[in-house]
């Protein structure tokens, strides 16, 4: 049982069920009026707005894992989600290829960052602080501030794959985040973005490809943030230049949170995911407490700061009894 | 038959040559010893042969036919192993992970074999009498463990050469009897072993031909028995070097330069009580994990310690910090010049006027700090091209004369070295060892930590004993190496006996035979 | 450890909470959701006043004002589709942008809650009534009041912000009089992202790039929202502009702004409590769309409407 402890997952999950619980119990609704969080709707609710940070947030604790960092997925939400609505609302092109050419538009991004940062040498962070503007910058010039309404293209009631809209996204976010945990602790590919991120010079001599690697992460970073982008434009029905700005630093926090280490080799894409989720539950329960209102940012940042204390703690602690 | 042979092997680095028309052999299933100062090259040749450079003119050959190597993993797939003198393991991932790193077993689309690869794992660590769990995480392990899981990681793959780069520099004297036992096998079941190291202790016990480089081009390759230790030294330096006599001891003189009285910091040490004349030169010797980083430490007041009195010529100081420690005139050459001794981003005049100048508060920097930083590099025959580089490009000898060159700026009266010349070629050592007798002549007192046995002998007047946090005991000068080495591994009165092997983790059980 | 740790801190969020009210009349309590673009656009602070101070008035109304704290579409659809979940018992809301909330809307109205705009429309949905300016209207004055300023010609420039629904209307409004006037050139029209400091940097910029400009008209209020926005206006160039929170009274006194158009913006609140207040006690509204008007206010009229402002203020 102590070992399973150690799981870091398990206590992530911990922290979100007693999130779950204690607001179940605050706002617990008098006059027998039904629960206003503890209901289905709610729920569906948190997980289709969580899931715009989550499907992203997989591919950020990827590339954290990984020893870089990435700030350009925000900006690639909302670049694919411009790409696949323009062609899909203006150019009819069908809504597979709109979405496979919005993909196409953040893997373009992903190549950059990779080429900026693998072949010229740059930091991760100035090179993705580059793509993010540049991203956002085209996003901006093809819709110059106007936006593609897809939700008008689209039959009413229309579903993909029989999947009711709001459902879309989260699935995407449960399937893609069990599919790379695998991919991350069952490969030789995530076995070597591990070994990148606890010593990268240690991984050159042992044979891996560094750059190689390096580059897959930043591509695997900006597809997912494309899926993303994609996801919210269908679902919410409009391609927008200036959605999901400043997501990247709520993304990256979101995989912190879920144990990734800035300073690299540690962390979980499935972690990251219930960062999202202990995030997406704080933005919809904090308003329902009555007198909070101007208290969301203060209250997030502390969550934010406790969990890490917490965890560097926990991780000395274990370093030191050992 | 040879196992390897290196043909007028030529390779520069920009304007300088690392090596210059290196010819020698090495026959199969022999030790071969690869010796010489730094910056004789030592390390280039390991890396040619590791894959990891390529050679600008010249052959390497493996069992007669000539190869290139063009990676570190092509050298890897010809059995080539090779364990660094960097630690270059994966902190964060398990000891299995760590051996296979960059070659794992695999299935499809690289489906890693996990079970398949935690067997040959145990296999393995079983084989080198590790006595850790293959998922054993790596970050906690010590130094010494860390080092075999190297040679682990060398084995995994049908290695037939095992090349070793200063595998004993953190090790303590039972660690490296257990390398060299590992190694022991590993000859006698045919693996061929090049061993490079600055000790030549250990060579002339492990190695069965010792080749000499000296800037970059081979002096020649000796048979061990039919060559002694100083015409080795002689080789390698091109000088001869005696052998320094210990200073003898001054007469007593009142009061003691520095007095601690019951110091403890719990759980590193507790009740540590000593006198230092000045003049007087103290050895402080025992094994990992004895406390004696952690008394040095609280001496200059890098922690503070929970009781305990500090005198320095009989007035009580208050380690507060190594700033105030500094200004009472106490100093401390730390351990680990990486991490504690030097800021590497840094120049050279930087770092040497680093300490001066913070302790004495001035706010700005002064001009005359270049022609000073120049001086002590001239001085302590420092070899850098200018001192506006950084320390990264200087060798661990001479980084290590930086360290000292920039506490010794400050005039000390209280010198505390730990391990001052870890990772240090011979004649940087045997400066080092000059400086430190001078200073004494000159009225310092000197309390010296080290693993190097014949160094605390060969220098201290004194050598007090310490072993899981208390002193043991005290022994004159003239002791020998195994009346230490027992005051330093005897069993303590309250416990039972302890294997010195895991004497410093030994909290964990024991897993070791007894050695 | 970590979960107490998370635990201590909600706790502490739980005494911030305040205890509702216990109704006074014995009516059921209604609780309405009043939802503005953002935290942090000043003129809406005044809304949120009228609105309790209505809520206070009637006795057993419970005003939840909740907003994203700067102008975030998804944020704002997420925000009013958790009061939908939550069920309360109506919403106003002032649209980022109306037509992206419009399904949203519809889903509430369509499960019973009442729904209202003010300020900015959705007007393409459900939305039972809306309460605000006449915004095509409105951008017609402020344009009128700079021609006749001008004396019909001149340069002028215009600021705006691109996206939200109303502000493009009174674009709309400004450019169709301006256009009828063929002195007068519209040399630039400046989107400045909702963001007032990102006006200051405009009006500095755009005074240089125009040294003979005439006038600028602002379709929102950001130029009068600081008081030294305005200070690389010279003299000679008139300004015109939405909006008349302070610090805009002080200006225009001081001579830096020429017109100023004021909105409802007390009304805002109180306005939207009394319609979801009729609405749920079975009366709607004659007409959805319920014009406020807006006030011109110059330096004649200026001291009068500060005193009227002063009584709207107090609780």
């Amino acid at each position: 049982m102590r070992t399973l402890w150690r799981v870091r997952e398990l206590s992530t999950v911990a922290i979100l069920v007693l999130e779950i619980a204690f607001f179940t119990w605050y706002l617990w609704p008098a006059g027998g009026r039904s629960h206003p969080f503890l209901n289905a709707a709610n729920g569906l609710l948190v997980l289709k707005y969580s899931s715009i940070y989550g499907i992203a947030a997989v591919g950020a604790a990827i590339v954290i894992i990984c020893g870089g960092i990435d700030l350009a997925p925000g900006a690639i939400i909302a670049l694919s989600g411009v790409v696949a609505g323009g062609l899909f609302v203006d150019g009819h092109w069908g809504l597979a290829s709109s979405a496979a050419a919005g993909l196409l538009a953040a893997m373009a991004c992903g190549l950059l960052s990779a080429a900026l940062i693998v072949l010229v040498g740059l930091p991760p962070f100035i090179a993705t602080l580059g793509v993010m503007g540049i991203g956002r910058g085209v996003a901006f010039i093809i819709t110059e501030g106007r936006y593609f309404d897809v939700s008008g293209a689209l039959p009413p009631g229309w579903r993909l794959a029989g999947i009711p809209l709001d459902w879309t996204s989260p699935i995407l976010m449960i399937g893609l985040a069990l599919a790379f945990q695998i991919l991350m602790t069952r490969f030789q590919w995530g076995r070597a973005v591990f070994a990148i991120g606890g010593n990268a010079v240690a991984a050159r001599f042992s044979g891996v490809s560094v750059g190689l690697v390096q580059a897959s992460v930043y591509l695997v970073s900006a597809a997912l943030a494309g899926v993303s982008g994609i996801a919210l434009t269908v679902v919410q029905g409009q391609g927008k230049a200036d959605l999901a700005m400043g997501y990247e630093l709520d993304i990256i926090a979101s995989a912190v949170v879920g144990g990734a280490s800035l300073s690299g080799g540690r962390g979980s894409v499935v972690g990251a995911v219930l960062g999202t989720l202990i995030f997406g539950v704080l933005r919809n329960a904090l308003p329902q407490v009555p007198g909070a209102t101007f208290y969301d940012r203060l209250i997030v940042g502390l969550v934010v700061i406790v969990i890490v204390v917490m965890d560097q703690l926990l991780q000395r602690r274990k370093g030191a009894s050992s | 038959m040879q196992a390897v042979a290196f043909e007028h092997i030529d390779k520069s680095f920009g304007a300088v040559a690392a090596l210059r028309d290196v010819t020698f052999a090495v026959a199969a299933g022999e030790s071969h010893a690869i010796v010489g100062e730094n910056g004789a090259g030592k390390s280039t040749l390991l890396n040619i042969l590791a894959g990891s450079l390529r050679p600008d003119r010249g052959q390497v050959t493996l069992g007669g036919t000539p190869v290139t190597l063009a990676s570190p993993r092509d050298a890897l797939a010809r059995g080539i192993g090779l364990v660094h003198q960097e630690m270059l393991a994966f902190p964060n991932l398990s000891a299995t992970a760590n051996i296979f790193a960059g070659r794992e077993i695999t299935g499809r689309f690289g489906w890693l074999r996990e079970s398949e690869m935690r067997a040959r794992a145990s296999d393995l660590l079983a084989r080198l009498q590790l006595p850790i769990s293959p998922d054993a995480s790596v970050e906690s392990l010590p130094v010494a463990h860390r080092q075999l899981l190297q040679v682990a990681r060398a084995l995994a793959f049908d290695c037939r050469l095992l090349a070793l780069d200063e595998p004993t520099t953190s090790l303590t004297a039972a660690e490296t009897d257990h390398l060299f036992r590992v190694l022991g096998d590993l000859m006698r079941a045919g693996v061929t072993i090049v061993y490079v190291s600055h000790r030549l202790p250990d060579v002339f016990r492990l190695c069965d031909r010792i080749t000499v480089l000296r800037d970059g081009r081979l002096v020649e390759t000796f048979a061990r028995d039919a060559v002694s230790h100083d015409e080795i030294v002689r080789a390698m330096v091109g000088r001869s070097i005696p052998q320094r006599a210990p200073a003898p001891p001054p007469g007593a003189a009142g009061e003691p330069r520095l007095r601690v009285s019951g110091l403890t910091r719990r759980p590193c040490f507790e009740d540590v009580s000593l006198a230092i004349a000045p003049g007087e030169i103290v050895g402080l010797f025992g094994l990992v994990g004895s406390g004696r980083s952690e008394l040095l430490e609280t001496l200059v007041g890098v922690q503070s310690a929970d009781r305990g009195s500090i005198a320095i010529d009989g007035r009580p100081v208050l380690a507060r910090s190594p700033r105030a420690s500094a200004r009472a005139g106490v100093v401390l050459v730390p351990e680990d010049r990486q991490r504690q001794g030097l800021c590497f981003n840094l120049s050279l005049r930087h770092n040497l006027a680093l300490p001066a100048a913070a302790t004495r508060g001035t706010l700005l920097v002064r001009d005359a700090e270049i022609d000073d930083s120049e001086a002590l590099v001239r001085d302590w025959r420092i070899a850098a091209p200018s001192t506006a580089i950084t320390p990264d490009s200087l060798s661990g000898g001479n980084q290590q004369k930086i360290v000292l060159a920039k506490w010794l700026a400050l005039g000390p009266r209280v010198l505390l070295l730990d391990e001052p010349t870890k990772g240090v070629d011979v004649a940087a050592k045997y400066d080092i060892h000059g400086i430190v007798l001078e200073l004494a002549a000159r009225g310092t007192a000197v309390l010296l930590v080290s693993s190097d046995l014949p160094e605390v002998l060969a220098l201290a007047d004194r050598v007090l004993v310490m072993r899981e946090g208390r002193l043991q005991g005290e022994l004159t000068a003239g002791a020998d190496e195994e009346s230490v080495m027992r005051l330093a591994t005897a069993p303590l009165s309250v416990r039972g006996v302890r294997l010195p092997f895991d004497g410093a983790q030994g909290r964990q059980g024991d897993g070791g035979t007894a050695s | 450890m970590r979960q107490l740790g998370i635990v201590l801190i909600v706790a502490a969020i739980a005494g911030c909470g305040k205890a509702p009210v216990p109704a006074g009349n014995g009516a059921p309590r209604l609780r309405f959701a009043v939802i503005p673009k953002a935290l942090d656009i000043p003129v809406f602070n005044y809304a949120k006043v009228g609105a309790e101070r209505e809520a206070a008035a009637r006795g057993n109304i419970d005003v939840i004002w909740r907003a994203p704290e700067t102008a975030d579409q998804l944020r704002q659809k997420e925000i009013l589709e958790s009061f939908i979940t939550q069920k309360v018992d109506g919403i106003a809301i002032s649209c980022l942008n109306g037509d992206f909330l419009t399904e949203t809307i519809n889903r509430a109205v369509d499960a019973g809650i009442p729904v209202t705009t003010w300020d900015a429309d959705a007007p393409k949905s459900k939305r039972l009534a809306f309460y605000g300016v006449d915004d095509l209207a409105a951008g017609r004055i402020l344009a009128e009041q700079a021609v006749s300023l001008l004396g019909g010609k001149g340069k002028i420039a215009i600021i705006t912000s691109v996206g939200a629904f109303n502000l493009q209307r009174r674009l709309d409004g400004v450019k169709e009089v301006l256009g009828r006037h063929k002195d007068i050139q519209v040399v630039e029209v400046y989107d400045i992202k909702e963001d007032p400091v990102h006006c200051a940097e405009i009006i500095a910029s755009g005074t240089n790039r125009y040294p003979d400009l005439a006038a600028w008209i602002a379709v929102g209020g950001w130029p009068v929202f600081t008081r030294n926005a305005l200070d690389a206006v010279p003299a000679r160039t008139k300004v015109i502009s939405f909006d008349t929170i302070p610090p805009a009274p002080d200006l225009l006194k001081a001579g830096k702004v020429q017109v100023l158009l004021g909105q409802k913006y007390f009304g805002w609140g109180s306005e939207s409590v009394r319609l979801l207040a009729d609405i749920k006690a079975g009366k709607m509204p004659a007409n959805p769309i319920i014009d406020s008007g807006v006030d011109v206010v110059t330096a004649a009229n200026v001291d009068q409407y500060v005193i009227g402002w002063k009584a709207l203020e107090k609780p």
